[in-house]
């Protein structure tokens, strides 16, 4: 019985626990079908996203396979070309050893190294020859060195003093002839001061330390200091006076008057008679994108001085950003054939720093300061490869369209895979190319080895031998060279309306494929004889779809070096942000255009008149939409290749015209 | 004996599906959780579209730029030979190792004046200077 009822208790128990386990596996079951359906009804949407990526993968590979056939013929052809040029070097360079050895063998000298330094001078290449164990040392120091071991007879008695004061008188007198590299209300400064003399002929003479008062003393010795600082500068450097030197190049000196090239491109300078340094103190801030005009206007009554000190860490990240993805961010740096949109954010720095370093030199020149304002703080678009001469050449706007058009943000900056071409408005004079030569040999040995300004303004004067004293200022190389656009800064008022005022981004291609520096020419579009361009180009940006910037490449302006330090560094930063650009927008080509392609084959009729090949230009189309109708958007109708089987179309880059009867 | 073997039963089965039913919960779930990348990797393939940029795009772009600057530099390098021969040779007009180097300089001109008749080079875009016959 004992035993029964024990059982049966027993039993009982194991029954109330199994229900109970049950009861909970049951529920249990239930939670998780509800979560397994949850989970269900998204992986649609994942397959969904899975045969989207899988079909634009597939049609991305379709669509480039005709190009990559192409890159490679081009690859082929490059590769047959460099060889040549290359064994065609090796051999001349041989040839040009042995003429070197007879040519040291029958110059003056006591000693190899002077004969070799006499040679050397008869090359047009001055100096002393040093070994490396005499670096610190100056010339002076090392030749009496070289004199005592009888390795020379001669010696420098150029003390470091003497060199100084030299830079700095040769500084002060090429910012009169040709180029700012000191800014020219210190220069005036210096004058007032009567530390410096301006001598009849125009050149410049120092104090004599001995007739100097203490003040005037301290004030030729930070002018001394300056000069030489700017001297040894690089184009990596980011101080003042290093981006008042290298912003634009330094080679090509700036413009005084504006003659017809600058003329038709709408150039402005507008002078602010009574501009003068603010001195409250008030606050600057980053330049965001989103700063609004009358901001911008305030800013640039701050001056260059203090809005580049500022600013100056925004610069550098920017630099750095450039460097470590390989763009173009030096002035005489050509851009890449075929650039990343990445290139957006090299090219605003780029054009960002030759605007303050005109600005420098122009302190008065508020549209200048505009354009220097807008441009670090613009929010930056990239056209690709293909795009720009399509939307260049749009029909024209009519003054319906222009008053549709709104701008996202105060300031923009466009940036093109393809520069326009601004063509030459006169031709060249022999002497003027062997000018040109000259220029473009400096800059591409200046790029090539990272100089500093002292060694660049040397070469230059090397390179361009006879033609020394022979200036050609932006103007005049524009109008006998031509120049490449490679972007265009747009300005907006409070409401996003385009303002009159905005700026041309423009280079010039030198001869050995590095350019002339990199110029910022404030312009309006009631005075530009581009108008039609430039409007469409705005509407690009008013009326496209933008890919916005990728997550993992934003670096938020301010944050701490260390932190932008570990973003940039990361491989998935660098490759995303080559493709989209940190922080850039890229045009959305399949949802701008009414089609995924932006040229399409039209074949035309064959009864119908043949027409050659050409393309039909693209334009925007107002198309309603919302209820009733009521509200309206743009649809970008692209641009046709028609009759396309009939033969080939030139090449397609933008050409910008200019009548060459008024040059 | 019946009863309880069939409790067991259901509890061995119950479980069972439980499993399965978290296996299936978490399958799905780990897929579902890749939806904010494809989004990301949708967007970046659209982007990468409208620049027509892939991974072999990119590589022959870059090495396509070396080479252009590769060639413009080779040339440069001759250029600078020549600019440095001309004010040699007034200074030492007769020394003999002239003839050779001149003969040199001439062939690569020569050469880089006949790169325009190559098929597709006007197409490049590179444009290097003329280089004048020395004699």
């Amino acid at each position: 019985m004992v035993r029964g009822k024990h059982r049966t208790r027993s039993s009982g128990r194991r029954t109330a626990a199994q229900e109970a386990l049950i009861e909970q596996l049951r529920d249990e079951l239930e939670l998780e079908r509800q979560l397994l359906g949850e989970a269900e009804s998204v992986l649609g949407r994942v397959g969904e996203l899975q045969a989207a990526l899988q079909r634009e993968n597939a049609t991305l590979s379709e669509e480039v396979a005709p190009y990559v056939d192409h890159l490679k013929v081009e690859r082929k052809l490059l590769r047959a070309v460099f060889a040549d040029a290359h064994a065609h070097q090796a051999r001349v360079h041989e040839s040009w050893d042995r003429y070197c050895e007879a040519g040291m063998d029958h110059a003056s000298g006591t000693t190899s190294l002077e004969r070799m330094e006499s040679f050397s001078r008869t090359l047009g290449i001055h100096g002393w020859l040093t070994s490396s164990a005499a670096d610190g040392l100056s010339a002076e120091q090392i030749t009496r060195i070289q004199r005592a071991r009888g390795e020379r007879r001669g010696a420098s008695s150029l003390s470091h003093e003497q060199k100084k004061l030299a830079t700095l008188t040769m500084m002060l007198d090429f910012a009169i002839l040709e180029l700012p590299t000191i800014a020219s209300s210190y220069r005036q400064h210096l004058i007032d001061e009567h530390v410096v003399i301006v001598a009849e002929d125009g050149t410049h003479q120092l104090l004599d330390r001995a007739d100097a008062s203490a003040p005037q003393e301290r004030l030729l010795d930070e002018a001394v200091s300056l000069a030489h600082r700017v001297w040894e500068s690089r184009q990596s450097d980011l101080d003042l006076e290093a981006l008042q030197a290298w912003g634009s190049g330094t080679v090509v000196p700036p413009t005084r008057q504006a003659g017809p090239a600058m003329r038709s491109l709408g150039y402005i300078a507008e002078n602010h008679s009574d501009w003068r340094p603010p001195t409250r103190p008030a606050s600057i801030g980053l330049p965001i994108p989103s700063t609004p005009a009358a901001r911008r206007n305030e800013l640039v009554s701050f001056g260059p001085s203090r809005m580049a000190g500022q600013w100056r860490e925004v610069f550098a990240m920017r630099h750095r950003i450039s460097t470590e993805l390989k763009l173009a961010s030096h002035p005489f740096a050509r851009l890449s054939p075929y650039p990343h949109p990445g290139q957006a954010l090299a090219s605003q720095n780029m054009y960002t720093l030759a605007a303050f370093s005109h600005w420098f030199n122009a302190e008065a020149n508020g549209s200048v300061g505009k354009a220097a304002i807008g441009l670090t703080a613009a929010a930056s678009y990239w056209l690709p490869a293909g795009q720009t001469a399509s939307f260049a050449e749009s029909e024209p706007l009519d003054e319906s369209d222009r008053a549709e058009l709104t701008l996202p943000f105060p300031q923009v900056f466009l940036a093109f895979a393809e520069p326009l071409l601004l063509e030459p408005r006169s031709d060249p004079e022999p002497a003027d190319e062997a000018y040109f030569l000259g220029l473009s040999a400096t800059a591409h040995d200046a790029l090539k080895d990272d100089v500093s300004v002292r060694d660049l303004l040397e070469a230059r004067d090397r390179d361009r031998g006879e033609h020394e004293w022979r200036v050609v200022d932006l103007d005049e190389m524009i109008a006998k060279f031509g120049a490449q656009i490679e972007g265009v800064l747009l300005l907006a008022d409070s409401i996003g309306r385009p303002d009159d005022f905005f700026a041309w981004c423009l280079t010039i291609p030198g001869s050995y494929g590095a350019n002339l520096g990199r110029f910022v020419l404030p312009a309006l579009r009631s005075k530009t004889d581009y108008r039609e361009v430039l409007d469409n180009l705005t509407a690009v940006v008013a009326w496209a779809h933008w890919h916005e910037p990728d997550a993992s490449t934003d670096i938020p302006l301010g944050i701490p070096h260390e932190d932008a330090e570990g973003i940039i560094s990361t491989s998935e930063f660098r490759r995303e942000a080559r493709r989209s650009g940190a922080g850039i927008r890229v045009i959305d080509v399949g949802a701008t255009h009414r089609r995924a392609a932006s040229i399409r084959s039209v074949v035309s009729n064959e009864r119908e008149t043949p027409i050659t090949p050409h393309i039909r230009r693209g334009h925007w189309r107002r198309q309603r939409f919302g209820s009733r109708l009521e509200q309206t958007k743009r649809i970008r109708i692209a641009p046709v290749l028609v009759n396309a089987h009939r033969g080939d179309v030139a090449p397609r880059v933008y050409r910008l015209r200019a009548s060459r009867s008024d040059a | 004996m019946t009863e309880d073997q069939s409790a067991e039963e259901l509890v061995a089965q119950l479980r069972g599906q439980v499993a399965a039913t978290r296996k299936s919960r978490m399958d799905a779930q780990r897929i579902a959780a890749t939806s904010p990348l494809l989004r990301t990797a949708l967007e970046r393939a659209s982007r990468d579209r409208s620049s027509g940029a892939t991974n072999e795009t990119d590589d022959l772009h870059e090495e396509i730029e070396h080479l252009r600057d590769d060639i413009a530099h080779e040339v440069r390098r001759v250029d600078r030979v020549r600019a440095l021969f001309d004010r040699a040779d007034t200074a030492y007009p007769d020394l003999p190792q002239r003839h050779r180097l001149i003969n040199d300089l001439n062939r690569e001109g020569r050469w880089r004046a006949g790169l325009a008749a190559l098929a597709g080079w006007q197409e490049l875009r590179l444009d290097l200077p003329a280089a004048e016959e020395l004699v």
